[in-house]
């Protein structure tokens, strides 16, 4: 079974999309779908692409080629805000919160440019923020900074998420309620592309997997039968035939 | 009482300095860039506020609202027409020094072929007030009229920035515009009005400043940018609370220098941005990373 035959309504088409930096190819005809209420993961060692096809779709980075449409409307090219309210939204690899402001003042200017923004306390409640909700961003942990990442997402009525490596640095106990979270979210309709490392984490998450390497999907599938192909194998272990004969 | 009429004259300065020198954080918060040509946006202030008087009898007071729009639109063109090359540069900081210096010539180049290289100044009968007594000390009316127009500037700045739905926007797209914008914020948009403000403000004090510099003459950008940087950094790059309180000290020291020893008082603002580099490098109320 592949991830593309899960899908039951396609969400997301990116179709053969390239881009590029200079004359290096970031993303080297990358094909991505996504369906309604389903969860993907973007696996693949660093440097391999996923931030930038995160980027890309989500209007930061320029397209050279290809395609990406959204629930039927083209949104190649488009600007990141319009992407945003199309229902694109996203959480950062590095998260970045707006410093000056406050955690609460962080989640409304979202909530400002939603078509249907969610209530900005009940977010914060979602996320576990509200009890810092008059705070400066600024003065969050690292780990409160992903998560107002995320509720600035949230209170956009996302119907697609891109979780871009939301685990890292969380706590076992902290990694469980992260992920039941996402999985209520999908179960509440929400689409996600989850761009994560931790392999135990994104088997609680995602329904299938495209595995990235060198700007290149090399594997779409059951995250299980990606831990046993091949070329995953030897793209993240560095294993070839002859070492495993 | 040379001290008092130093410390009340510099706090009366020091309010005009804050708005001649916020348009110039403001462009800095909108795109990270210096502006070098502010100090010339200053200067055409100040012409405008020659022409209207010389050929309308327009009060400066009214001509500094009227410049307002119009320096808006033109910093707006700037930054839209001007800057996207510089935010898809890889150095982007180095070339919009380049951009704006060049911009700053163009400026200068343009008021020299219009106005002429001379100084141009206004009467002070031009002014509602020639001078206003307090605490036995009397004081020039200019001094008083920028601080008239200043406060009510600043103000509304201000509460714009720090009250209104448009600065909560301003404020996340300072902090960083990739993150406002996937927020669905149009940034360049709101960045470019921000822009804009800065040009404005910049402008609005040129038209007190024709009185304050002693007249304006087509060279005058440079000296008058420096000032304004010094000030900046001082208050810390990117804080526009922090601009206000470091414009009053330096209208306060500079003041002190005018009376105590006004042959070094040139030296002030020089004074000030080694000061600020060598003691605390992120300004007044600056932290280790800058913030709007």
């Amino acid at each position: 079974m592949t991830v593309n035959s899960q899908i039951r309504t396609p969400l997301l088409q990116i179709a053969d999309l390239v881009t590029r930096f200079g004359k290096f190819r970031a993303l080297d005809g990358v094909s991505v779908e996504v369906g309604e209420s389903q969860a993907i993961g973007l696996v693949g060692p660093n440097g391999s692409g996923k931030t930038t096809l995160v980027n890309t779709v989500c209007g930061l980075y320029p397209s050279a080629s290809g395609s990406i449409h959204f629930a039927g409307t083209n949104l190649t090219g488009k600007r990141a805000d319009i992407i945003a309210k199309a229902g694109i939204n996203r959480t950062f690899q590095i998260s970045k919160p707006f410093a000056s402001l406050t955690v609460r003042e962080n989640v409304e200017v979202a909530a400002h440019h939603a078509r249907h923004p969610r209530d900005v306390d009940e977010v914060l409640e979602q996320t576990d923020l509200a009890s810092h909700s008059r705070a400066s961003a600024s003065n969050l942990t690292a780990a409160q900074q992903k998560r107002l990442d995320l509720a600035r997402a949230l209170v956009m009525s996302p119907r697609l998420l891109f979780i871009d490596e939301l685990a890292a640095g969380l706590t076992p106990n902290e990694l469980q309620d992260v992920a039941a979270m996402l999985r209520n979210l999908v179960n509440d309709g929400v689409s996600l592309v989850v761009v994560e490392h931790l392999m135990g984490f994104l088997e609680q998450v995602v329904d299938g997997v495209y595995v990235l390497t060198a700007g290149q999907v090399i594997f779409r599938g059951p995250l299980r039968d990606a831990l046993a192909d091949d070329r995953v194998q030897e793209v993240f272990l560095g294993r070839n035939d002859s070492a495993r004969s | 009482m040379l001290f008092e009429f130093a410390v009340i004259g510099g706090i009366l300065l020091g309010i005009y300095y804050a708005l001649f020198a916020m348009g110039l954080n403001v462009v800095f918060g909108a795109q990270r860039i210096i502006n070098l040509a502010h100090g010339d946006i200053v200067v055409l202030g100040g012409y405008a506020a020659w022409e209207l008087y010389e050929t309308a009898h327009v009060s400066p007071i009214i001509a500094a609202v009227v410049v307002l729009p119009f320096a808006i639109a033109l910093g707006f063109l700037v930054h839209r027409y001007l800057t996207p090359r510089l935010t898809r540069s890889s150095d982007p900081e180095t070339l919009s020094l380049i951009l704006f210096f060049g911009l700053s010539q163009v400026i200068e180049a343009a008021a020299s072929l219009i106005f002429g290289p001379n100084e141009h100044s206004l009467p002070t009968s031009a002014l509602p007030v020639s001078s206003l007594h307090l605490f036995g000390e009397s004081y020039p009316g200019i001094w008083w009229v920028a601080v008239l127009v200043s406060i009510p500037m600043l103000a509304v700045f201000l509460w714009l920035l720090y009250r209104t739905p448009f600065g909560l926007r301003v404020r996340a797209v300072m902090s960083s515009a990739s993150e406002a914008a996937t927020a669905g914020i149009e940034s360049r948009l709101v960045s470019g009005l921000f822009f804009g403000i800065g040009f404005g403000l910049a402008a609005a004090a040129g038209t007190m400043g024709i009185f304050i510099f002693g007249g304006i003459a087509p060279t005058d950008g440079v000296a008058l940018t420096i000032t304004a940087f010094a000030i900046i950094v001082f208050g810390s790059l990117g804080n526009p609370v922090g601009t206000v309180i470091a414009a009053l000290i330096f209208g306060v020291v500079t003041q002190l220098a005018q009376v105590y020893a006004p042959s070094w008082s040139n030296l002030v603002p020089y004074a000030l941005v080694i000061l600020t580099m060598l003691l605390r490098p992120q300004g007044l109320l600056g932290r280790r990373q800058r913030v709007a």
